[in-house]
């Protein structure tokens, strides 16, 4: 039963009693009109009384119930939490395990790896050590030869270098001489066409000296002369 | 009338002349129909040249002229024969005295056998002789083309 059925439950009952006081109280009345007042104070004290301690009794009939019902949800709540706490301590356990397995794994796997390396790093040194034993002796065996081979190549190499130098000294001066050759070219060419600049300047100097000197030689009768000379010249020429 | 217009463009040797007298021309056109009882001679005096306003008294004095259509009509003839006769330029290298234009002029009529008008520009660079041009052609006879042509 929940907080608000006790209420009114307990609300039923206060009403009901009171009905009876208010029913006794009018049939009293109306009945005898003997009954005396002191018994009257007595009856409704008794009543009161009653119906406090019932009061009393049921609040705390309720009062127990709802602290045996919180008990048990929080007994409830706590076995919860007991079983959630559980699983995850085995699952952390798990875990822990499932990690341990991996790294001994792993550290089984690099230590294989590392010995198949030193392995084949020694494996290898062997035979780089063979091979460097039997260099030295074909060097032992053949030092001389290749001492004179070396020789004959260096010579080679020095011959060939000095020629390769003369070439491109020899390329070198052509393509100098070529330069210098074009640039004489040039100069000459800029010497002549300065110098007709020039010879065109001083002629160009010495017509119009010419030009003033005769025009201003010249009178009026031989303008006009020449004029008259010149209608004639056209006139031969057909001009007109 | 064609012998008159000769008679009349005899006169008219440079082309300076002929600018002045087709000017002329236009200023009697204008007032040949101002104040027409006043006969155009004397509308004339001191707005053309003498020779001019003498020219036109002359034809006043012939009766056939007398009437203003018969003289706007000479007048627009006689502009267009003058715009008709050739022009030639010569350049020369002195400042010409009348009497040479006129010689020149002359030798033209003899030589051309018809009258032109003569166009002339003075040029000293050109030394002596003449630059001749006529009917959209020109030749060099100058004495500095031949100084040229000796330093070529």
């Amino acid at each position: 039963m929940d907080e608000k059925g006790i209420l009114i439950y307990l609300l039923l009952i206060f009403w009901g009693l009171l009905g009876i006081l208010i029913l006794k109280k009018s049939f009293e009345k109306e009945r005898d009109l003997k009954i005396s007042q002191k018994l009257e104070v007595f009856i409704e004290d008794a009543v009161k009384k009653e119906t406090q301690k019932i009061f009393q009794e049921i609040q705390k009939r309720i009062l127990d119930e709802f602290l045996k019902q919180q008990k048990e949800e929080i007994d409830v709540i706590h076995r919860k939490v007991l079983e959630i706490l559980d699983q995850q301590k085995k699952q952390l356990s798990d875990f822990y395990q499932k990690l341990e397995e991996k790294r001994e794994s792993f550290e089984s796997a690099i230590k294989k790896e590392t010995e198949d390396f030193i392995y084949s790093l020694l494996k290898e040194k062997e035979t780089i050590s063979k091979k460097i034993e039997q260099i030295h002796k074909i060097l032992e065996t053949e030092k001389d030869e290749i001492a004179k081979e070396m020789k004959i190549k260096g010579e080679n190499l020095i011959e060939k270098f000095e020629e390769k130098i003369s070439q491109l000294l020899n390329s070198l001066f052509e393509e100098i001489k070529l330069k210098i050759s074009e640039k004489e070219e040039e100069i000459e060419n800029y010497k002549k066409r300065k110098i007709a600049e020039i010879e065109k300047g001083i002629y160009q100097m010495i017509i119009e000296i010419a030009k003033k000197t005769i025009g201003k030689s010249i009178d009026i009768s031989t303008h006009e002369k020449l004029v008259m000379e010149a209608l004639e010249k056209a006139k031969k020429e057909k001009f007109f | 009338m064609e012998k008159l217009f000769e008679k009349l463009a005899n006169k008219i040797i440079t082309k300076e002349d002929l600018i002045l007298i087709l000017e002329e021309i236009e200023i009697a056109k204008n007032l040949l129909f101002q104040k027409p009882e006043i006969l155009l001679s004397e509308k004339l005096k001191n707005k053309v040249s003498e020779s001019f306003k003498k020219e036109i008294e002359n034809l006043e004095k012939e009766e056939k002229y007398i009437s203003l259509e018969k003289f706007s009509e000479f007048f627009d003839n006689f502009k267009e024969f003058l715009l008709k006769i050739p022009i030639v330029k010569l350049e020369i290298a002195f400042e010409p005295r009348e009497s040479f234009i006129l010689e020149i002029n002359e030798w033209f009529k003899k030589n051309l056998g018809k009258k032109v008008i003569l166009d002339l520009f003075v040029n000293p660079k050109i030394v002596g002789g003449a630059k001749i041009e006529y009917q959209g052609k020109w030749k060099d006879y100058s004495l500095s083309k031949k100084i040229e042509k000796i330093y070529e």
